[in-house]
């Protein structure tokens, strides 16, 4: 398990903060640790694949990746 | 292969004709197996190959009552109707039918006898009589003719079902009422249309056409009322299907259609809307919501429900869109089940011999007896014509019957239920208090009887640096806009703590889970594990003081801010004040409680301890709680079941005396014996007092029905009685009884 901050571009109040938890939370085998406005910390396996359906969901919910840490 | 056939059979009114319809059933070649119940009037059997349906009906027939035959459409084998069989087809009504029959009768026998009475009683005053238009022999003959169609028509039924007793060798009250009414017409058309025969003169004949009349029309009178309260039990199923909705939606090749409920098919896709009832039973393939299953279970809570779980039909469907696949359509639903139940448990009562009817046994043959003698002591002894001594033999059996006798059991009835009415308890009818003086043991349904059935918050417990105070604070905003149950109770505690409420900037529903609230730009959630999860909001690690109210059988609320778990609030369901009282009560009058309930032994034992309940017994699904009050019966106890809920029906119905709160539903309500208005268990013991009083009524109400004809047979018997006597026993007797029946609303509360 590695843990990544990611740099999440949109995200303007608590009800932006609430779509993200709800998109993260619903990723098998992902586990949130935080999530504030700008940036979500998130602990999973590392791999490329994880981190794809990670962007994809915050992507979804309507927000950018900027950059994973 | 074996056909079973429930069919309807008219006529019965007692265990004994219940035996006898069984015994007639079994002699039939080719049936294997019969049983009769007497509550729904039907007989199931079984059949062989080679039973032939007509011989049936003849046998029945034979013995005295009539049998249905169906239609030849729904004469299917079991199997064949298993599958098709619709809610509505599970039960019937017999009883409704009865009641008309009996109210047209009485309106009939009423409005004869009423001018009977006028005519009879009037000319017995003299200076009424100085002034009657009539001569004696032409208001005889009108009585005459006002009488015989009371005894043709609506007193028909007391002459065919003493008829079928006397070929029974036994009496009962029918008896009773055939021999004397009989007698008082006969002696009395003698007397009118042939006086010579009687060694009468014609103009000074006595007759005794109002004893008759009168007799018939207030037996019919008692028997209405009762046949009024019995229908109500059918009303119970009537209800209980009706909790059925009478079309529902399904998806059929990509089209939305809208059918008939009966029409829906195992595996039929249902689309159920938000505030809709569930058609039928089935699993949830799409969409999340709760359900409100209150009226199946008893429990107030709506439950979360999501895709893979079960649904019952009849229950209903509360915030979320519902797609299921229907798993069990019609009679095999839970509703079906439990409407089947019902209707089994009625029937398999026990049927209490009524005290009428014990006593006329005893009493008809004693009279007849009695007016033998008296012909015999006369012709042989006092060597009095044969007329003469059939005129005493006659004047025993009219004096005999008592005519209060159909007013003994409903006066004390409806007094009692009167003085019960006004301290919130419903009593049904005349058997179930004969039942209720020997209960010894009350069972208590846990949810909604002992408890308050509302949801009440009892544990606050704050999380890291938040305080109770903010935590409530918040807790109430997020709840501010919602109608569940659940925040309903966090607003009630809420504002008993002072807290400052306020309105949420937005607010939104999370079916199933909880609810998602803003406040002041901040985003609180309150809801169950499931919402928490779907934040990714992480629990606290084990925690001593969870799991104890976890143990006790509380719903946990977790409150989550911005993401994190700042608390938890505890919801449960409170015991009622009065509950301790009530048992405490009951124990008095020596009758044990036991708790029967659905909950885990733990939950169950914290809410018993706290009333005071000594025996538990615990986890008992809903289906199973009729076996368990049989099993109670089975080790000779006399069972009394409190209950609320539909699932309780069934219990109720097994048990020996049924009693519903009125806070539940109204089938259990119809199903029970008792009905106690308030939510307050105080009106069990208080019930059980009240039975015990109305019982005594009757019992007191029969001893002054019987005791003036009682004291009339030795008059009659050496040739004093008079019409101006009989009239007089007739009435003394009736306002014995009313009067007496009137005392019963001395009845004083215990406490």
């Amino acid at each position: 398990m590695t843990e990544q901050t990611i740099r999440i571009q949109g995200m303007t109040c608590n009800h932006c903060v609430m779509s993200v938890r709800r998109a993260l939370a619903a990723i098998d085998a992902v586990e949130v640790e935080d999530v504030q406005i700008g940036n979500a910390v998130v602990r999973f396996d590392g791999s490329d694949e994880k981190r794809k359906e990670i962007d994809a969901a915050i992507t979804n919910a309507g927000y950018s990746v900027t950059a994973h840490e | 292969m074996n056909r079973k056939l429930s069919l309807p059979v008219e006529g019965m009114t007692c265990a004994s004709c219940v035996l006898r319809v069984e015994n007639a059933l079994k002699d039939v070649p080719g049936v294997q197996a019969a049983t009769v119940n007497l509550a729904s009037s039907k007989a199931n059997v079984e059949l062989g190959e080679d039973a032939d349906l007509d011989a049936i009906r003849d046998a029945v027939g034979r013995a005295g009552y009539a049998l249905e035959l169906p239609s030849s459409a729904s004469t299917g084998t079991v199997d064949e109707r298993a599958g098709g069989e619709a809610l509505e087809d599970v039960a019937g009504s017999p009883h409704a039918e009865e009641f008309r029959r009996l109210r047209r009768d009485l309106i009939a026998a009423a409005a004869l006898t009423l001018p009977v009475m006028l005519l009879s009683m009037l000319p017995m005053i003299p200076s009424v009589a100085a002034a009657w238009p009539l001569s004696t022999p032409d208001t005889n003959r009108l009585l005459f003719l006002l009488t015989t169609p009371v005894l043709l028509y609506p007193g028909r039924r007391f002459f065919s079902a003493a008829w079928t007793m006397l070929r029974h060798r036994t009496a009962d009250m029918n008896t009773l009422v055939a021999v004397g009414t009989g007698a008082a017409w006969l002696y009395s058309t003698a007397a009118v249309l042939f006086p010579h025969w009687l060694g009468l003169q014609e103009g000074h004949t006595e007759v005794y056409f109002d004893t008759s009349a009168t007799i018939i029309t207030l037996i019919l009178l008692g028997r209405m009322l009762e046949a009024r309260a019995k229908n109500r039990a059918t009303d119970a199923i009537r209800k209980l299907v009706g909790l059925q909705p009478r079309t529902a939606r399904v998806r059929r090749d990509g089209e939305e259609l809208e059918i008939p409920t009966r029409d829906v098919r195992e595996g039929d896709v249902v689309l159920i809307r938000p505030g809709e009832r569930v058609p039928v039973d089935g699993t949830i393939t799409g969409g999340s919501s709760s359900v409100d299953e209150s009226m199946i279970s008893g429990e107030p809570l709506p439950v979360a429900k999501g895709e893979g779980d079960a649904l019952v039909g009849g229950t209903v469907n509360q915030e979320g869109s519902l797609v299921i696949e229907a798993t069990a359509v019609g009679a095999d639903t839970v509703l079906g089940h439990i409407v089947r139940m019902v209707d089994e448990a009625q029937g398999s009562k026990a049927p209490v011999q009524r005290l009428v009817d014990k006593i006329a046994a005893v009493f008809v043959p004693a009279v007849v007896a009695l007016a033998i003698l008296t012909f015999l002591i006369w012709y042989f002894g006092g060597q009095a014509s044969f007329t003469a001594s059939m005129l005493h033999f006659i004047a025993v059996l009219i004096i005999a019957c008592p005519c209060a006798l159909g007013l003994a059991t409903p006066a004390a009835i409806m007094v009692g239920v009167g003085v019960g009415a006004d301290r919130g308890i419903l009593i049904k009818d005349a058997e179930s208090l004969e039942r209720a003086r020997s209960v010894d043991a009350v069972i208590l349904d846990k949810t909604g009887t002992v408890t308050e059935g509302r949801p009440t918050v009892t544990d606050v417990l704050p999380l890291g640096d938040c305080t109770r105070e903010r935590l409530l604070e918040l807790a109430a905003a997020a709840e501010y806009p919602s109608e569940h149950p659940l925040g309903e109770a966090v607003l009630r505690f809420a504002r008993g703590e002072e807290c400052e409420i306020r309105e949420p900037e937005s607010f939104q529903y999370e079916p199933g889970a909880g609810v998602t609230a803003f406040i002041d730009g901040d985003a609180v959630q309150v809801g169950n594990e499931a919402l928490m999860a779907s934040y990714a909001v992480k629990l606290t690690e084990e925690d001593e003081r969870v799991s104890k109210m976890v143990r006790r059988g509380s719903t946990l609320l977790y409150v989550a801010l911005n993401g994190r778990l700042i608390g938890l609030l505890a919801v449960s369901d409170t015991v009622r004040e009065t509950s301790v009282r009530a048992i405490e009560e009951l124990h008095r009058q020596g009758i044990d409680v036991i708790m029967l309930t659905g909950d885990t032994e733990d939950a169950a034992r914290e809410i018993a301890g706290r009333v005071g309940i000594d025996r538990v017994i615990a986890g008992v699904r809903p289906d199973q709680k009729a076996a368990e009050v049989r099993r109670l019966q089975e080790e000779g106890r006399r069972v009394a079941m409190v209950g609320d809920g539909i699932n309780d029906a069934p219990a109720l119905a097994q048990a020996d005396v049924s009693i519903a709160m009125g806070s539940g539903t109204d089938i259990a309500m119809e199903t029970a014996d008792i009905t106690l208005m308030k939510s307050d268990l105080r009106g069990v013991p208080e019930a059980m007092r009240l039975s015990g009083a109305t019982l005594r009524k009757i019992r007191q109400n029969l001893f002054w029905a019987f005791i003036y004809n009682v004291i009339g047979i030795p008059l009659a018997a050496v040739g004093m009685l008079s019409p101006m006597f009989a009239a007089a026993a007739m009435a003394f007797s009736s306002v014995s009884v009313v009067s007496n029946s009137l005392l019963l609303r001395r009845f004083r509360s215990a406490a």
